[in-house]
């Protein structure tokens, strides 16, 4: 089996507030023939200048697939924030020539130039299309028949669409319909819950200003899933996952879990090594019920 | 100044407003707009095509928009209100009317490299539970931000 190589792009959020997400996806790269470099100089993608200056964020993502492109090797993200800026940046300057030059004029003061030679996956996407479910459907020693599971994608994974089309991060030509964490959970042998609303943003873009309407929102889609039975609700992005952690009375509580984690427990990897204690809601039941 | 202009990027999408018929799908499609039936997008590209964008960029609501492209999505024209709208907040930043709680995640991202600062104390916490140490500070997107139109609102 020839071992794929990739850039760990750790963002801001996943190493400091989602251990348990990153150690999973680490745990389960390994059990896959993944090798997850960590590249020092990756900084934070660029993502929460945007709003403020378009240009400043393209420049600091820029920095960061010099990152990449310097050890010769393609970027892989846990964050959907990331994923997207990271993918957006390399696409336009990629595609335009004056805007290239420009940064590179800019990233010259710092040493730095940009050649276009990487490229940006979601860690979901490698999983889905670069390393196939049915690598690891061979390897599946915990089926998890008797869990539900819910989905969300979180809306970076996919919009703005035409950004996946361009890229051609989507082979499959579901940006519109994502449907790889469906796959997963088919994969695992659980069984998927449906309901309404499931492509619908978490809220967490308002955290920062108001937290409110933040959690009003997370809180509809928390309430939503756990009237249709989930046991879980699968998530692929560190800020969804936060806020839905965060939006939910603390007497009925739904677990919350990471892509990886999942697919972890499904490998037979020791729940313990998939980082289940450092999510913010604990997964006991979870673990009660698969007798783990 | 013409280098950081923040519109570099984005004056393409600020022209699709032109191709909005004003149908409205955005709003019904837009989460914020159904927390909050104060918050239109429509109403901003309205506000915007007309020439009355300075109604937009002081209007603390705009800040509300997730930038989650739903609307985006739905439009059935040509226009790209998402990317309006995140036109029309860099526009308001360069105004000075960015929500402070923005501008402190900005500095923080100038000043550590990251929103959350990872020390020493953070990666023996990380190396306890299994994780490598994180590379420290270099302060170089410090450097580069001091090269874009962002660094005197950072400043101000
Ligand atoms: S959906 Fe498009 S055309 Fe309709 S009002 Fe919104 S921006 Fe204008
Ligand atoms: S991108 Fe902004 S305006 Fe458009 S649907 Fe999302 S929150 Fe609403």
């Amino acid at each position: 089996m020839t071992v794929q190589r990739y850039a760990l792009f750790l963002g801001c959020n996943v190493p400091v507030r989602n251990l348990g997400y990153e150690l999973a996806a680490r745990r389960v790269a390994e059990a896959l023939g993944i090798e997850l470099v960590d590249l020092p100089g990756f900084r934070c993608c660029g993502y929460p200048l945007k709003a403020l200056d378009s240009y400043a964020a393209l420049l600091v993502a820029a920095h960061n697939l010099c990152q990449a492109e310097a050890a010769g090797l393609p970027i892989v993200t846990l964050c959907n924030a990331c994923s997207g800026t990271l993918t957006e940046a390399d696409l336009e300057l990629k595609e335009d020539a004056a805007l290239r030059e420009r940064v590179n004029q800019d990233l010259a003061r710092v040493d730095l130039h940009y050649q276009g030679t990487t490229q940006v996956r979601h860690f979901l996407r490698v999983l889905d299309n670069e390393i196939g479910w049915e690598a690891s459907r061979g390897r599946i020693s915990r089926p998890l028949d008797n869990l539900h599971i819910a989905v969300h994608y979180g809306c970076h994974y996919f919009r703005p669409t035409r950004v996946f089309h361009s890229y051609g991060a989507e082979p499959r030509e579901d940006a519109e319909a994502p449907a790889a964490l469906d796959r997963l959970v088919a994969a695992t042998g659980a069984i998927n819950v449906s309901y309404d609303g499931r492509n619908d943003c978490c809220g967490g873009g308002l955290l920062g200003l108001r937290p409110d309407l933040a959690q009003e929102q997370a809180g509809r889609k928390v309430r939503e899933v756990q009237r249709r039975g989930a046991d879980a609700l699968l998530v692929a992005c560190p800020t969804c996952g936060l806020n839905f952690s965060n939006s939910q009375p603390a007497d009925q509580e739904l677990t919350i879990l990471y892509f990886p984690q999942l697919l972890g427990l499904a490998l037979g990897l020791d729940p313990d090594e998939l980082g289940l204690e450092l999510n913010q809601i604990p997964a006991d039941g979870l673990r009660e019920k698969l007798g783990v | 100044m013409e280098r950081g202009s923040a519109l570099l990027t984005d004056r393409s999408a600020l022209n699709t407003i032109r191709a909005c018929y004003q149908c409205a799908k955005c709003t019904s499609g837009c989460p914020v707009a159904a927390l909050d039936p104060g918050y239109n997008p429509r109403r901003f590209l309205r506000l915007a095509a007309i020439g009355e964008e300075e109604a937009v960029l002081r209007d603390g609501k705009l800040w509300y928009c997730l930038a989650c492209f739903t609307c985006q999505e739905r439009c059935p024209e040509e226009a790209r209100p998402a990317e309006v709208l995140l036109a029309l907040k860099n526009l308001a930043c360069e105004r000075g009317f960015a929500p402070a709680a923005l501008l402190a995640a900005a500095r923080l991202v100038a000043a550590d490299g990251r929103l959350y600062n990872i020390d020493e104390f953070h990666n023996e916490y990380r190396e306890d539970e299994g994780l490598p140490a994180l590379d420290e500070e270099t302060g170089i997107l410090g450097k580069l931000l001091a090269l874009t139109g962002l660094q005197g609102r950072l400043e101000g």
